[in-house]
């Protein structure tokens, strides 16, 4: 008896059930939720987007291997070899472009092997996440040479929604993948691009 | 007569003021902090079970030594946490939802989403070259120490008389934060993991645990312990008078450290770099030092004040008072001044002793019970020997 009145709420602090002196702690917390959840992601939606690739863009994949991604295609994550920045970083662990709901993203990590086990290995943990019932490989591995000469490997894949295609490269002790999704028509129609962005991938003399 | 009955009054304001001994009780339906928890722990869990789910296979042996790495640096920090809260010991079930809220709720449920929105807004704003080295550190700042602080609000509303000092703040704020640090490790497992397409998880993963280990000074845990430690000046309780000065001062502090620590490539460039994260991290114990100062006062006076009334009895001296209120010098002079009978490793266990008196009468709101005759009985045994 006694401890059902002292969980009692006292009258005058009362609301709805609820003790009104929790109140300010408990809506200052929502609105904090509310600013970084909902608030911030508004205004990210209201800004427009426009960093699209220009005739001559070359972009960094590593410090010392760059690619040409195709004029129009929208740049949402990678450096221009042009770019300069004050922590002297010349190239981000991932690159990532779009255009028409096409992605084309890269990343790179350290990697002894060919870039056969490469593939291997990016196939295993692509498939794991994507479920292994959904994700299927549509083409089986073939050899793809750059213009300048790089040998890589190349499979197609296609998942309920998607198809794409996954490419492994290895320059010295960095291993190097590129995977392009999108939906079928799209890709369909950017297959050219991709396929002169994916050759013009090159390993710098030096890097900057 | 007179002297000894104030005393007495004395030192049941303070223990009424202070909130020693206060218990805390989770499970509160009429508190509104408890059902936005809740939710935040909920959101928050939904978040990290969806991702783990998703990656479960490929990244299992990644998670495992993530697991026992960060478990490890736990357990190291919580006996660091344990040894520090010297003055009121903060119960074990508001420490674990402390740990809790700043693990899952603060970042899957809040800093997440607000990250990637003002760093999508960086880039969209002021170009990728600046992005990359300033989007880190101007933004974990201000989404992820909020986030915490939003925590560490709840906590203040779950436990309003337990959390009423600065050093309540600091103790409860690093809980918070050191949730968030621990969490957020075994997230960055996944990272290092997949920066090597999956192969070598454990050394990819010890690699990176080892990193944040070593430079672990200007962690979560002090930011928001700092930032706890704020946010008590700038709202005041019963126990702590308002002093935004200081509040804003110590929450200005954590922003800082964290942004420029985060920051310190651009800062320094390539060449300075390291000297940038020494400094900061100098400066981070600079603050924390000064906080703990700072904090020391209010509660040194209260335990004065719990403690005054043992020496009137005998049960203490009165130049072990001011060890137990007083700083190393204090504490110095109480081991000098000991009687010739008692060691000086006797006289710090006799001082350790009187602490627990003190949590004991705490505990008892003054009043004699079993558990503060006991303690009283502890300290006559340990001078008999």
């Amino acid at each position: 008896m006694a401890r059902a009145r002292a969980a009692r709420v006292p009258v005058e602090h009362r609301i709805f059930g609820l003790d009104r002196r929790s109140l300010p702690f408990a809506l200052a917390a929502v609105g904090v939720w509310l600013l970084w959840t909902v608030v911030l992601p508004w205004v990210d939606g209201r800004i427009g987007w426009e960093d699209t690739i220009r005739a001559g863009d070359r972009v960094q994949l590593t410090d010392d291997v760059t690619f040409a991604p195709a004029p129009g295609w929208g740049l949402q994550s990678g450096l221009r070899t042009t770019d300069r920045t004050s922590s002297g970083i010349t190239s981000t662990p991932q690159v990532e472009l779009t255009n028409d709901g096409v992605i084309f993203l890269a990343q790179r990590g350290a990697w002894k092997g060919t870039p056969r086990a490469l593939l291997d290995q990016i196939t295993k943990i692509t498939s794991t996440e994507a479920g292994r019932d959904s994700f299927e490989l549509s083409t089986r591995p073939t050899t793809l040479q750059t213009a300048s000469g790089v040998d890589g490997v190349l499979e197609g894949f296609r998942t309920p929604r998607s198809e794409g295609l996954i490419a492994a490269f290895v320059f010295g002790d960095t291993g190097l993948q590129v995977q392009v999704v999108g939906a079928p028509a799209q890709l369909a129609d950017r297959s050219e691009e991709i396929g002169r962005m994916l050759s013009s991938i090159r390993q710098e003399a030096s890097a900057r | 007569m007179t002297a000894i009955t104030d005393s007495l009054e004395r030192r049941r304001d303070a223990i009424a003021v202070s909130g020693w001994g206060a218990r805390f009780h989770f499970f509160q339906p009429h508190n509104a902090c408890f059902w936005v928890y809740l939710g935040l722990v909920a959101s928050g869990l939904w978040y990290v079970i969806t991702a783990v789910q998703s990656t479960r296979g490929a990244f299992n042996e990644a998670y495992a030594t993530a697991l026992v790495s960060s478990g490890l640096f736990t357990l190291a920090f919580l006996w660091f946490l344990h040894w520090s809260d010297r003055w009121e010991r903060t119960p074990a079930s508001l420490a674990l939802a402390a740990f809790v809220g700043g693990g899952v709720a603060a970042p899957f449920a809040i800093a997440i989403t607000g990250n990637g929105a003002i760093m999508s807004i960086y880039t969209k704003v002021f170009g990728q070259a600046w992005a990359t080295d300033w989007q880190a550190g101007l933004t974990a700042p201000f989404v992820e120490e909020t986030s915490k602080g939003a925590i560490f609000l709840l906590m203040m509303g779950l436990a309003p008389v337990v959390i009423r000092t600065v050093s309540d703040g600091l103790i409860v704020g690093a809980y918070v934060g050191l949730g968030f640090q621990i969490l957020e490790d075994i997230f960055y497992a996944q990272n290092a993991a997949f920066a090597q397409f999956g192969a070598h998880q454990s050394e990819a993963v010890l690699g990176t645990f080892a990193l944040r280990a070593i430079t672990g000074i200007p962690s979560h845990a002090l930011y928001t312990a700092l930032f706890g430690a704020g946010l008590v000046y700038v709202i005041g309780t019963s126990a702590q008078p308002r002093r935004v000065g200081r509040g804003l001062a110590l929450v200005a502090a954590a922003m800082l450290f964290h942004g420029v620590w985060d920051s310190a490539a651009a800062i320094g460039g390539p060449v300075f770099v390291l000297f940038v994260l020494f400094l900061t991290m100098v400066f981070c114990l600079v603050a924390l030092f000064v906080a703990i100062r700072w904090a020391g006062g209010r509660e040194r006076e209260f335990m004065r004040d719990i403690m005054t009334p043992e020496v009137a009895n005998g049960t203490i001296s009165a130049a072990e008072l001011d060890a137990l209120t007083g700083h190393r010098k204090d504490k110095r002079a109480a081991l000098r001044t000991r009687p010739e009978s008692v060691s000086r490793r006797r006289e710090k266990h006799v001082l350790r002793a009187a602490r627990d008196l003190a949590e004991d009468l705490a505990a008892s709101a003054g009043a004699d019970t079993p558990e503060v005759e006991h303690s009283r009985a502890e300290i006559s045994r340990l001078r008999a020997h």
